[in-house]
Parts: C-alpha cells; sequence; structure tokens
C-alpha cells in the first residue's frame, strides 16, 4: 500500500471522485493540476485505477429466473364480488330468493294436516267425498299398462324375427380390400423402421459429438493442468538457482 | 413502444399488472446482482430480488416519484440486503467451491475462449469475490453501487442515509483495502 505523503486538502476524497469522473469541473482542474505534480497521488490513481479493471472482471452467476417467481397479483384475479358490501350481497340475495319464489308461484301452508308446499300455477282440483280419490286412478292406469304390455308381448312372439340381411360384397372386391389393407400395412411399418433407424442414427452422432467434445475438454484442461505444473516447476529451479548463487 | 419506469410506476398503480411485470423484468438483474454482490450468496440473492419486487409492489401506491425508481428499488433491496447480513450475524462468504470442477467449467465457457483463459477468469472472480467479501458491508455496498451500478455518490449518499463526504471515504478505504489484498493473493 502506497503511504500517503500528501496533504492536499480532502485529497482521498478528490482522488476517488477523481477516479470514478464524479467531480466538478472547478475542482476537477483544480486536482488535475495537483496530480500533475504530485507523484504519490499518481501512484495512488494509477493503482486504484488497476484495482476498478480487476473488479470488472466480477460478474455474478446468471440467475435462474423462472418466469413464476414473481407474479404481481392482478386486480382482475379478484371477483368483482369481493368488492360489493355484505349488506349489499345480502339483499340482492333475498331479492332474487323473493323473485323467484313468486315466479314459482310458492305456497307454504302448515294446518292440521301437516305442512303443505306446492309451487305451480294450476289451481288445485277439489275432490268431493274421497280422501284418496288418486288410488282408484292409479290402480286403473296401472292395469291398463299391464295389458297394453302383454298384446305388445304376444304379437312380437307371433312374428318371427328377420335376420338382417348381411351387405353382399364379391369374393373379387374382398381380396382387393384385403390387399389395400396389406399394402397400407406395409407402408406404414417401412416408415416406421425408417424413422426409429433415423432416430438411431441421430442418437448415435449426438452422443459421438458429445463424447469427442468431453474428450476435447478433457484433454485442454489436462494441457493446462500440465503448463501450470511447468511453470511451478520452473519457478521452483529458477528460485533454487538464484538462493545457490546468492550463497 | 417503450415506457419509462415512472410511466409504467402509474400505469401499474392504475391497475394494469402487465406494466409491473415489465418492471420487474427490465430491473430483476441488476437487483439480483446487487443482492448477490452484497451477501453473497446465489439463492438468497434470488430471495432477496423476489422479496425486493413484492415490497415494491405493495408500496407502489406510496411512490410519490421524489427520487428515481430504481433507486427507490435499490434502496429497498438493500434494506433487505442489511436485514439478511443482520440475521445471519457474520460476515458473508461468497460460496466458492475449493476445487473447481473442470467439465463443469468447460462446458460453460463461451465458444471461442480458450480453456486457460477461462480458468484465469474465474480464478481471478474467486480471488475478487474472496477479497470483497472481508470489506466492511458499508465500504462494499458503497463500491458495489459505484463501480457496478454506476450510481452518482450524491445517489449513493441518499440511497444509504450518510453524508457524501462519507460515502467518498468509503469508497477510498475500501478500494484501497482491495488493493492491498488483492497484491497479496497468489493469482
Amino acid at each position: 500500500m502506497t503511504e500517503t505523503l500528501c496533504n492536499y486538502p480532502e485529497r482521498d476524497e478528490l482522488l476517488v471522485s477523481h477516479l470514478y469522473d464524479d467531480i466538478d469541473s472547478a475542482e476537477r482542474s483544480a486536482f488535475g493540476s495537483h496530480l500533475s505534480t504530485c507523484r504519490y497521488c499518481q501512484e495512488d490513481l494509477s493503482a486504484l485505477r488497476a484495482v476498478r479493471s480487476t473488479l470488472s472482471t466480477w460478474a455474478p452467476p446468471e440467475p435462474a429466473f423462472s418466469r413464476s417467481e414473481f407474479r404481481a397479483p392482478s386486480p382482475e384475479s379478484r371477483a368483482w364480488w369481493h368488492d360489493v358490501p355484505v349488506w349489499a350481497q345480502v339483499a340482492a340475495a333475498l331479492f332474487v330468493l323473493g323473485i323467484s319464489a313468486t315466479i314459482a308461484n310458492l305456497d307454504v301452508r302448515y294446518d292440521r294436516s301437516g305442512l303443505t308446499i306446492r309451487t305451480g300455477w294450476s289451481t288445485p282440483q277439489s275432490v268431493p267425498g274421497n280422501a284418496t280419490p288418486w288410488r282408484a286412478e292409479l290402480t286403473a292406469f296401472e292395469t291398463q299398462m299391464r295389458n297394453e304390455y302383454d298384446a305388445k308381448q304376444q304379437a312380437a312372439l307371433a312374428v318371427p324375427v328377420a335376420a338382417p340381411k348381411a351387405p353382399t360384397i364379391s369374393e373379387e372386391e374382398l381380396r382387393r380390400r384385403v390387399s389395400v389393407l396389406l399394402d397400407e400395412r406395409e407402408r406404414r411399418f417401412q416408415n416406421e423402421t425408417a424413422l426409429a433407424v433415423a432416430n438411431v442414427m441421430k442418437d448415435y452422432q449426438r452422443q459421438r459429438q458429445a463424447d469427442l467434445a468431453s474428450i476435447q475438454r478433457t484433454i485442454g484442461f489436462v494441457q493446462n493442468n500440465a503448463l501450470s505444473e511447468q511453470l511451478k516447476q520452473r519457478e521452483a529451479v529458477n528460485y533454487l538457482l538464484k538462493v545457490s548463487q546468492t550463497r | 413502444m417503450t415506457w419509462s419506469d415512472e410511466e409504467l410506476v402509474s400505469r401499474s398503480i392504475g391497475g394494469d399488472a402487465d406494466s409491473f411485470n415489465q418492471l420487474v423484468l427490465r430491473w430483476e438483474r441488476p437487483i439480483y446482482a446487487l443482492a448477490y454482490r452484497v451477501i453473497g450468496r446465489e439463492e438468497d440473492a434470488r430471495d432477496v430480488c423476489q422479496e425486493t419486487f413484492l415490497r415494491a409492489f405493495r408500496a407502489l401506491g406510496g411512490f410519490r416519484g421524489q427520487a428515481k425508481f430504481s433507486s427507490w428499488l435499490y434502496r429497498i433491496a438493500l434494506n433487505l440486503c442489511r436485514d439478511w447480513v443482520r440475521r445471519q450475524r457474520r460476515t458473508p462468504v461468497v460460496q466458492m467451491p475449493e476445487d473447481v470442477d473442470a467439465m463443469e467449467l468447460a462446458a460453460s465457457r463461451e465458444p471461442s475462449e480458450p480453456i486457460e483463459d477461462l480458468v484465469a477468469r474465474r480464478d481471478l472472480t474467486r480471488v475478487v469475490e474472496k477479497a470483497m467479501a472481508r470489506l466492511p458491508v458499508e465500504q462494499r455496498t458503497a463500491i458495489i453501487l459505484k463501480e457496478y451500478h454506476g450510481l452518482t455518490f450524491q445517489e449513493i449518499a441518499d440511497m444509504v442515509g450518510c453524508p457524501l463526504s462519507t460515502v467518498k471515504t468509503r469508497l477510498y478505504q475500501g478500494l484501497t483495502v482491495l488493493r492491498r489484498e488483492l497484491s497479496q493473493t497468489p493469482r
């Protein structure tokens, strides 16, 4: 380290300002004229420039940023109804419920026969006397359905089922179709085989190139190591020679 | 059309998420580089970088544009780095393996670069990283902001909250220490 033997006022600050050229013109001019005469400042400045030059070689490793790393939460990602107050949401829900009930003509009754909920616009038909008028109708309907089903079953048994008529194809046509199918299959097989062979060739070439590159790199590294060893040995020999000469 | 940082900020405040993503794309590398050089660990630097943008996004409404957006972002990143250093309670150590894997090294080289040059460059980088790691964090920060991010002395002073003369002194002292370290380290 150079000893600071210069007493120029605020010398270190001015030197660093000059080094980075972040200095106003008056100071630059004044310090510039000092620099031209001060050997210590010249040496210091030169050494710090060398440090800057060395620092410029330092680059951080390449960051592996993935695009998923930062996601600015977008305003659109919030559902619009989050912005509506809760009381307004409740009011809207009640309103929709009321409208639905009106459309469906909801009729809720609670009397001696229990709770009755009815929807729809048709008015209930009054049935005099019988408490369960639908039971007789249902039985009659069931009987009718059974009779109709039995009648259809018997009719179906009486008519013989005709076998579906197979389309007639001549033997010549059949041969032709089989031949076409076989040709297609063979062509497909040939294509697939060619593709597989091409893939194998490509993989082989790629592997070969990778191996060659790897060998080349290794040779380079070995050469570099050898060179470095050689330099060290040469330095050691020089040192020994120097020591032997001094004694 | 290329928007300025300030225009992108105002569009982001207006709810345009894409504008903020553009700011991230524009500034993530400088912020990562700053964090890496200050704290010296790749993964932590990435975390700091991500956290910087998250904080910036949350505080975007408070950005009034008195300073440049980049200065504001650097300040957030530096505060996070400072927190990290405090949390670790140790001098940041740049992670660098003792033995460099030759194959890995060779794989990462430029096609035209001879392997000897690559080894020399890596060695030099290691030397610089080690020397920088030995500096006090204030000096290191001042050097990083000036040397690698090209900030003015005044901008650095505003960012770290100290007088202009202190910034210059820190830089001078830091560079002088580096000069000594680099001259002593065998390359």
